[in-house]
């Protein structure tokens, strides 16, 4: 229908909460994803819809910025998909949340 | 990053920021919204509340956003300012326009909008030679108000004798109104978005206007919503604003069946993309910076 693509950037990251420091630097990770307005899929799984190619690429370079200034320890990794492949994901146990359904739709009602 | 999102509010509901998030909840429901990608919201329903900083963050993000009043028509937009960074720049030449070029900018606007208004009517077969002619005829600042005997014509053989009022019951008026209403308020946005002053028009000059030179510009994309709202009228049988047209009209922003500069677009990444033309315009004086959105019918008829 539409020109634009839309692009999921999916992030996992397995962070070490052992020491105080640690834990502050994920609630750092954390905070910054709540902000840029990603979405929890899981725990430690996050994703954020983007409507190009374009802008998920920037989005990741301020992502890379962020992990590399303020992560040192860890596992972080992400990757694009488009909303198609995003939707052939197969949810075997429980369900989609609302919020996933809403990210994606042009025109949201409340 | 372009936003691309609509908003619509029409359940008793709460709105706060958090995080830089917009929340909205009601007792069920929690959604977050990232502002950065919403491109308008529509306030229909009469049980939200807000705070102010939801409108602070709103304006920062060049939300256009229209409030409804109690009949779920669209009565008031939020309009931001000191959004440009050449802000002052833009300003002083919009202060300082001559008034022959304000006369030749609304010749081209009212040119371009006669060309359209004539192209939506031979798309429904019910041409009119007049209309062509007097887009001829137009000279600088419309003195011979081409315009209105246009528009005389065009309604009354659109619409099967159709009055135009703001106020009326109409299904057809309404309908257009709150298309148009939606439209301003883009266009509004995009306007302080790039640094003017929406209350001094090119041609328009009500002084109760708050927003002359949104109508002013808003014009050449009425035929555009005309057809739009045209075609969705065939399937809607009620003779009010159903809450399922209302819907509808608000998507009509998001086809793609306009031409813009070669490329098919969306009225919503067209209008941007024509204020920061006739940016260019007031900043050069020059007239052939402009450029006017057209319909690509081909499109259209996929689109509706």
């Amino acid at each position: 229908m539409s020109a634009f693509k839309i692009m999921w950037l999916i992030v996992m990251f397995d962070l070490p909460t052992t020491s105080k420091k640690d834990r502050k630097r994920y609630r750092w990770l954390f905070n910054y994803l709540d902000k840029e307005g990603y979405i929890r899929l899981q725990y430690s799984v996050y994703g954020k819809v983007f409507n190009s190619l374009q802008s998920a690429n920037y989005g990741k370079k301020r992502l890379k910025d962020f992990l590399k200034i303020n992560i040192k320890k860890g596992n972080v990794r992400m990757f694009l998909m488009t909303d198609a492949q995003f939707g052939k994901m197969e949810i075997v146990v429980g369900e989609q949340s609302s919020q996933e359904e809403i990210v994606q739709q042009l025109l949201f009602d409340f | 990053m372009a936003a691309w999102k609509t908003i619509r509010i029409t359940k008793p509901c709460k709105l706060r920021i958090k995080n830089g998030n917009l929340v909205i909840e009601d007792e069920t429901m929690r959604v977050k919204l990232s502002l950065s990608d919403i491109d308008s919201i529509i306030f229909e329903g009469d049980r939200f509340t807000l705070s102010a900083k939801v409108l602070a963050a709103l304006s920062k993000h060049k939300v256009a956003a229209l409030f409804c009043d109690e009949y779920y028509m669209p009565t008031a937009i939020l309009h931001p300012y000191h959004q440009s960074s050449l802000a002052t720049e833009t300003l002083k030449a919009q202060l300082s326009l001559p008034d022959d070029l304000c006369d030749r900018f609304w010749q081209e606007i009212i040119r371009v909008k006669i060309l359209n208004q004539s192209a939506v009517l031979s798309y429904f077969a019910k041409e009119d030679q007049k209309l062509e002619k007097y887009a001829k005829q137009i000279r600088p600042g419309d003195p011979y108000r081409t315009e209105a005997k246009s528009a005389r014509i065009y309604w009354k053989k659109l619409f099967n004798d159709l009055k135009r009022e703001a106020n009326s019951l109409d299904v057809r008026n309404q309908a257009l109104n709150y298309a148009y209403a939606i439209l301003r308020s883009l266009i509004t946005r995009d306007l302080s978005a790039a640094g003017f002053i929406p209350a001094l028009g090119l041609w328009h000059d009500n002084r109760y206007n708050a927003f002359n030179l949104s109508d002013d510009l808003m014009e050449p994309f009425r035929p555009l919503v005309d057809i739009a709202i045209y075609l969705l009228l065939q399937n809607y049988k009620d003779d009010y604003l159903a809450p399922a047209l209302k819907r509808d009209i608000v998507t009509i922003f998001d086809k793609e069946y306009i031409i813009f500069e070669g490329g098919l677009s969306t009225m919503r990444t067209t209008s941007v993309r024509y204020i920061q033309r006739f940016k260019a315009a007031i900043l050069n004086r020059k007239i052939e910076f402009i450029n006017f959105p057209t319909i690509d019918f081909e499109a259209l008829s996929e689109c509706f």
